[in-house]
């Protein structure tokens, strides 16, 4: 044969790429949007020096962040309940196959090959939900004292953030081990530098240290893990690796069984450590009181959800249990369900001892990741719904309480729960907002987290149709027990602000009692030094008009979606009929 | 009979939160108008009792047929139909009442503005007071209106936010560790009623009208009647709704106890029930007087609301089985409740134990699982919350002045205090059940239904009049008679903004009872429908969404 003349081979590279453009690049835009986003913030940093440009970069990248939701979510797929038969199961983007040059297509669809992600509505909530969550971060980044102490390097800081965005939009639409890893090492690099941005304070340069460590160790686990399934199996992509594991369920028994068991804990491993899972999750606490708020609370929310993401997206699609693609070969439920019960008890316990509301808050986000895991354990598009609608909810609480914490901390340099005393009087509006949110974190009743809450633990109730047994009852039970114990840490926090008198006057009034030397002990009288608007210990505390503003972008939410949350269940469901666990067909 | 058409359920129940929002434009150093404003929205929420009253047929039963509940308000809240991932899910907002709530909301009404005018003497952060007083009602009232389970639960809760503020920040000296205990044992027993709650929705299925057509809802792709999993409390009472084979079908299974022992759990905290009552007496003592008088008279109604509506109507089965269960814990609040309170010095602890002690009439009386005894059991606890409100008024009046409450302090008063000492006689001879007075029409209903079906319980049960009896001529003998000590020489008498709180109520417990015809004719037909449903357990339509239509 013939070589084909120079004129011909540029037309098949012109169709190639005519074709990668139709069919994987247009499904790619949010991301390049996120990508272009991040060179021009970079651009704009060198260029604009001064503080006004600085907070340009800020505002061109919430820009950024938005348009890119927005093209996210026209990648959504409608779901028309009348015709279940139109529902697509999702678009594959990089294909990598033989038919690079010969692209195969069928009904305006790429079908050959396996493609290193997908473009699904469970990747498109998640990309919103980052987009969401990052574009409220920087919000509240233009406010944070740490950031502003550095606040000619926004740029910087705007622009890391960009890239981890796209690490994480990556995260839960990666279908292929190779992207997984990818995408999680974009995400912990650019952490691993946000969580040492404040350069000033004692706890930043630790923090980054401990979660560089942390990230190193898990995500050598996590790549040995996957460096196993494609020893066993030959393949990285996850459909791949399922239909190798399910064409040859023999010759995946006995000492091959027990490798794929260690390669799957191996990679929960790396995955657990992203949404702070019990035993991975020591990292969490010093990082969160070490990082800038802003940073602690985009870990907190974006991260955790990303990486709830891809765990989902892992065992759901790689390992299927119960539906048509059963294989059961790693009975995951039951580890998860372990790791559940384990990650809610210890971080509510531990959560019980702190005194300081960034480690506190940290501790409560390890039980909260406990909870999200028990919907996993359930197996079932019920559990998932519940997962989605949880982190939906989550997302505007703790995001709120961390914005409320970042607000006093800038005007009280302190974040002990003993510093919070009398905050109730001193500035009720934010007072009040953040028992409006750490009561949506317990779970009560019109607020957001009850509506998480109940769906997780409908979810675990959700009887088998067939036998009508609960399996999961004593998860459930276990779960309201924790939410019991977290009560009792909150309301610590509430009891602080409206219930004690603040320290100083508590202490004068001992003082009084006592008749001691006033002189001698008024320096160790906590908050008598610290100088500002704080010297006075019982001035009111004003905040600026925005900052009160963008307090509201959270309070109603978390009150709105306590009251009507039908939209939210159905946006979730959407995704989930979508996601069906018996029709996971690439 | 008139049905009016107008949402009074609604309006009594919101009314406090548009109250709220009144609030929140008055400015927080023009306490007096914060004041009146709150009293106002009291006011007229009587106002609104008072017509749902008048407009109540006591003909109607209720019970567990929508058809005869009364002021039914229902609006779809949540609707996941077609192919849903839980099912398909109907929430509903879902307002009615019947014999056994509509006197509960009455008293609630009474009691609130009681609350209100005692609510004067708080002169710290009155606006933050009064948000959360209306808040709190607004979760009493809606709890005795709810039918859906979901708004039940949800008013149910929204009450300990409140609850917790309002001992925590305006009470005594441990009042963070009294409200913490309350709200962590409140919230212990309301999960628990959430897990139940979730499985009943999962247990029964109904077919639902279409709000507009009222026609039933057809399934989009098979055209067949669609199903949807409910928390409509009624259908949680229908035997027909049930799944065959689910967890809360059948009966008399291990599950179905299980469900009733959850649910009951959560009513005997709120009761509170003996060995889960050590919350009530810290809350008692720590909290401003107001919100011990919102305590002991609604919130405590709660729990035997609960169970009347709740497990009876749900778990008959159960309930009759555990009957006599339920009668022994009734005789040892009324004797235990009785036994501390005589040991108390402490005039408000005393007072927070004799609650515990007539609560225990309402568990006798619901035990006996007979007309005669639910309807003692209803009417006591409409009657415990005048009588309990006074009382904790009355220990207000004298705490205000003298900033004790120590009985053995006291001596002597009734030449003091002449007025003060004849309301606190009445209130105390109501509460011994004296005849003549509101708790003896009650309390002789529970004995004369529980003595039926439970002798021993009964009989043993009648010490707990004896002791009654004994702590409170006790407690009169130490605090009024006797030589008054000379710090007390100044004390004046009760001032005409208490009166106006305490003669109500005195005239409430002298005309009941006198004459307690027309309460019992509001609840009798409700009560004898549910002696009916608990003992045969009628299945009923299984078709909801519209009063009017539902057959």
């Amino acid at each position: 044969m013939p070589p084909p003349k120079p004129s011909e081979s540029l037309a098949v590279i012109a169709n190639a790429v005519q074709w990668y453009v139709q069919y994987s690049l247009v499904h790619f835009l949010p991301e390049m949007i996120l990508g272009g986003g991040f060179l021009a913030v970079i651009l704009l940093n060198a260029l604009a020096r001064s503080d006004s440009g600085q907070r340009t970069t800020v505002y061109l990248s919430i820009l950024v962040l938005a348009l890119a939701g927005c093209a996210s979510a026209f990648q959504w797929h409608a779901l028309d309940p009348l015709h279940p038969k139109d529902w697509k199961p999702g678009t594959m983007i990089f294909p990598y196959t033989q038919t690079l040059f010969a692209p195969d297509v069928q009904h305006g669809e790429a079908v050959s090959g396996f493609g290193m992600a997908v473009v699904d509505n469970f990747a498109v909530f998640f990309k919103l939900l980052v987009s969401l969550c990052g574009i409220l971060v920087l919000a509240m980044s233009l406010s944070s004292r740490e950031l502003l102490a550095r606040s000619r390097r926004f740029g910087d800081y705007s622009s890391l953030l960009l890239g981890m965005t796209v690490g994480l939009f990556l995260m839960p639409a990666s279908t292929d081990l190779i992207m997984m890893y990818l995408s999680l090492e974009l995400v912990s690099i650019a952490g691993y530098v946000l969580t040492g941005f404040s350069r000033d304070t004692t706890h930043g340069p630790e923090a980054s240290l401990k979660y560089l460590l942390f990230g190193a160790l898990s995500s050598g686990l996590m790549i040995y893990g996957f460096s196993l399934i494609y020893g066993l199996t030959g393949a990285t992509q996850i459909i791949a690796i399922r239909q190798v594991l399910a064409l040859s369920p023999a010759a995946h028994a006995g000492a091959n069984l027990l490798i794929l068991w260690l390669a799957t804990v191996l990679v929960l491993a790396g995955m657990c450590y992203k949404i702070s899972a019990v035993p991975f999750h020591f990292w969490t606490p010093d990082v969160y009181e070490g990082a800038p708020l802003p940073v602690a609370a985009f870990l907190s929310v974006a991260s955790k959800a990303a990486g709830m993401g891809l765990i989902i997206r892992f065992l759901v699609f790689t390992f299927p249990i119960g539906g048509e693609l059963n294989l059961p070969l790693i009975n995951w439920p039951i580890v998860i369900a372990a790791l559940s019960v384990i990650t809610m008890t210890v971080g509510n316990l531990a959560a019980l001892l702190q005194s300081n509301l960034r480690r506190l808050l940290a501790y409560s986000s390890i039980a909260h990741a406990g909870y999200m895991l028990a919907g996993l354990a359930v197996n079932g598009p019920a559990g998932i719904v519940a997962i989605m609608v949880y982190l939906a909810t989550y997302l505007f609480m703790q995001l709120g309480a961390f914005y409320c914490i970042m607000l006093i901390e800038n005007k009280i340099h302190s974040e002990e729960i003993d510093d919070y005393r009398g905050l109730g009087g001193r500035s009720p509006l934010v007072a009040s907002a953040l028992v409006i949110f750490l009561v949506s974190l317990t779970g009560i009743p019109l607020t957001a987290g009850f509506i998480g809450k109940f769906y997780l633990f409908t979810a675990l109730l959700t009887p088998n149709p067939v036998t009508h047994n609960m399996p999961f009852l004593w998860l459930a039970v276990a779960a309201i027990l924790n939410a019991i114990v977290s009560l009792y840490y909150y309301l610590r926090i509430v009891g602080a602000m409206f219930l004690k008198r603040p320290l100083r006057e508590a202490a004068l009034e001992s003082l009084r009692v006592a008749g001691a030397g006033a002189g001698r002990v008024a320096g160790a009288v906590p908050g008598t030094g610290a100088g500002g608007e704080d010297a006075t210990g019982h001035a009111t505390i004003r905040f600026a008009l925005s900052q009160r503003v963008l307090l509201f972008a959270f309070v109603i939410p978390v009150i709105a979606l306590g009251v009507y949350f039908q939209p939210l269940i159905d946006f979730a469901s959407g995704v989930m009929r979508f996601f069906n666990f018996e029709n996971i067909k690439y | 009979m008139t049905i009016t058409q107008f949402p009074f359920l609604g309006a009594i129940t919101f009314l406090p939160m548009a109250g709220m929002i009144a609030l929140a434009f008055v400015p927080k150093e023009r306490v007096h108008a914060l004041r009146t404003v709150a009293l106002a929205i009291t006011l007229a929420q009587v106002a609104l009792a008072i017509l749902i009253w008048i407009n109540f047929d006591p003909a109607l039963a209720g019970v567990n047929d929508v058809r005869s509940f009364q002021f039914v308000e229902r609006l779809p809240w949540i609707r996941l139909g077609g192919l849903g991932i839980f099912g398909n899910v109907a929430i509903d907002y879902f307002m009615g009442i019947d014999g056994l709530s509509v006197g509960l909301v009455l008293l609630t009404a009474i009691i609130t503005v009681i609350a209100a005018l005692a609510s004067f003497s708080i002169d710290r952060n009155v606006k933050g007071y009064f948000l959360m007083f209306l808040l709190l009602d607004t979760g009493m009232m809606g709890t005795f209106c709810a039918l859906d389970f979901f708004l039940f639960y949800i008013f149910w809760e929204v009450m300990l936010l409140p609850m917790y503020f309002l001992i925590g920040i305006w009470g005594g000296a441990r009042r963070e560790y009294a409200a913490m205990k309350f709200f962590i044992y409140t919230l212990l027993g309301s999960v628990v009623m959430l897990l139940v709650m979730i499985g009943l929705y999962f247990s029964t299925q109904v077919m639902l009208l279409d709000p507009v057509t009222h026609q039933v809802v057809l399934n989009p792709l098979s055209h067949k009647p669609e199903l949807y999993h409910s928390f409509d409390m009624l259908q949680m009472m229908n035997p027909a709704a049930y799944l065959n084979g689910s967890m809360f079908a059948g009966i008399g299974t291990t599950w179905r106890y299980v469900g009733f022992l959850g649910l009951l759990f959560a009513f005997a905290i709120k009761i509170p029930m003996v060995p889960f009552h050590t919350w009530l007496p810290d809350a008692h003592v720590e909290a401003p007087t107001a919100i011990s008088v919102l305590l002991a008279g609604v919130l405590l109604k709660m729990g035997g609301y609960g169970i009347i509506r709740v497990c009876l109507g749900i778990f008959p089965d159960i309930a009759i089985a555990l009957s006599w269960y339920l009668a022994m814990f009734g005789f040892i609040n009324i004797v235990y409740g009785a036994f501390c309170a005589m040991a108390q010095s402490d005039f408000k602890k005393l007072i927070a134990y004799s609650s515990i002690s007539h609560m225990g009439y309402v568990l006798l009386g619901i035990a006996a699982l007979n007309s005669q005894g639910l309807l003692g059991a209803s009417l006591q606890m409409f009657n415990h919350g005048i009588v309990t409100a006074m009382l904790f008024v009355l220990v207000g009046v004298l705490y205000d002045r003298t900033q004790t409450r120590g009985i053995l302090e006291f001596g002597g008063l009734a030449n003091q205090m002449p007025r003060y000492f004849a309301l606190t006689v009445i209130a105390f001879f109501a509460a011994l059940g004296l005849p003549a007075l509101n708790m003896f029409v009650s309390e002789a209903f529970v004995y004369i239904g529980s003595f039926q079906t439970w002798q021993m319980w009964t009989i043993l049960s009648t010490l707990g009049i004896i002791l009654t009896a004994s702590y409170l001529l006790w407690t009169l003998q130490r605090m009024f008679f006797g030589t008054l000590p000379e710090k007390w020489i100044g004390l004046t008498d009760v001032t005409p903004r208490e009166l106006a709180s305490l003669v109500p109520l005195a005239v409430i417990i002298i005309v009941l009872g006198v004459y307690p015809g027309p309460l019992i004719d509001l609840m009798s037909a409700s009560v004898n429908q549910l002696v009916a449903v608990v003992h045969a357990h009628v299945p009923v339509s299984t078709v909801i969404g519209s009063a009017a239509v539902a057959k």
